[in-house]
């Protein structure tokens, strides 16, 4: 029998290797068999730009032997040309859990936070957010990222729907 | 990476707009991706336990010779220290390895270095105490009422320094 995760491609981001084997552990047992692994901002790009296309990237905050770190390449993956990267679910795990880190990596773009030390129940709770419930994208003059404001709209059925919030205001 | 990663995105005029996009996820689950995985994910990481301990055990030896390297001089930039890095990485791994109290060491080493008002460094015996505190709690399985205290008693010591004026 196929687990849950069997068709995606995720691609764990983070300088420790003890995390990343945590991680591929945790996935395995979602049923995720298509895994990259990178310790670098210029690894994940290296992996996010060629196929097979990752479906779900978890970047940690500090990452090894880079000027980079994880809410960097958060930044760029957001102003990729491509489809594929602009609206990737972003897991942003850390142990930095200030409020003002917590902000500065959803400015960022991410999708969720995952804040270190994480268990099984915490990343799997985030999927599931990512894969079934997942939050439109809000863009501004200084922002591209998910909305993080939770909102009880159905997604449509196809195509994309772009909302301006002027107009969304006004038809209340 | 053909654009600089600190580059400013470019302003635009428009005004704001939500995009609601179809959900292609969730179509692709195999199976439903229900609370049943997760106790199998969690025997995974218990699977893993026998190796936690040494894992622990060589990164406090690591963040033991992070600080030998500095001899008196504390770190001028904390958050690229590998003293700092090595902290926040116990501090990550420590609960989930089973070892509690080494998270609750590691945190506070990392809100020392991290939070002192004006760049004030952090006073070597107040690191070197929490290095010790680690390095006991790996050596003894240490997990009881006087590993509390010596946790509570190196937090609050971190927190009068910050509170202090610069």
């Amino acid at each position: 029998m196929l687990g849950a995760l069997s068709q995606f491609h995720v691609l764990i981001v983070d300088d420790s290797a003890h995390i990343r084997r945590l991680v591929i552990a945790m996935l395995r047992c979602y049923g995720c068999t298509q895994i990259s692994e990178a310790r670098t901002a210029q690894q994940a790009l290296e992996i996010l730009n060629k196929s097979p296309v990752v479906d779900i990237a978890l970047i940690d905050w500090m990452l090894a032997e880079s000027q980079h770190n994880g809410t960097d390449l958060v930044k760029h993956i957001r102003r990729s040309p491509h489809d594929h990267l602009i609206y990737l679910p972003i897991i942003m795990m850390t142990g930095h859990t200030d409020r003002e880190n917590i902000e500065t990596a959803r400015d960022a773009g991410i999708t969720e936070f995952l804040a270190k030390p994480f268990t099984a129940k915490g990343l799997h709770t985030r999927l599931v957010n990512l894969i079934e419930q997942p939050r439109p994208f809000v863009r501004t003059s200084t922002f591209f990222g998910p909305d993080r404001r939770r909102r009880n709209t159905e997604p449509p059925e196809n195509g994309e729907r772009r909302l301006h919030l002027a107009r969304r205001e006004k038809s209340k | 990476m053909s654009q600089p990663m600190d580059e400013q995105p470019e302003k635009e005029k428009t005004e704001p707009i939500i995009i609601e996009r179809p959900n292609t996820l969730k179509p692709r689950l195999a199976a439903p991706l229900d609370d049943s995985i997760v106790k199998r994910a969690e025997e995974a990481v218990h699977a893993l336990s026998g190796d936690f301990r040494r894992w622990l055990e060589s990164l406090i030896t690591e963040l033991c010779s992070a600080r030998a390297k500095l001899g008196e001089q504390p770190a001028a930039r904390p958050t690229a220290s590998s003293l700092y890095a090595l902290s926040l990485e116990i501090k990550s791994l420590g609960e989930m390895y089973g070892y509690p109290l080494i998270t609750r060491f590691a945190h506070s080493l990392c809100r020392l270095l991290l939070r002192l008002p004006g760049n004030r460094p952090a006073p070597m015996v107040l690191i070197d105490a929490h290095l010790d505190a680690m390095r006991a709690a790996i050596r003894t399985d240490m997990m009881d009422a006087a590993g509390v205290q010596l946790a509570t008693e190196l937090e609050k010591q971190v927190s009068q320094l910050i509170a202090q004026d610069p």
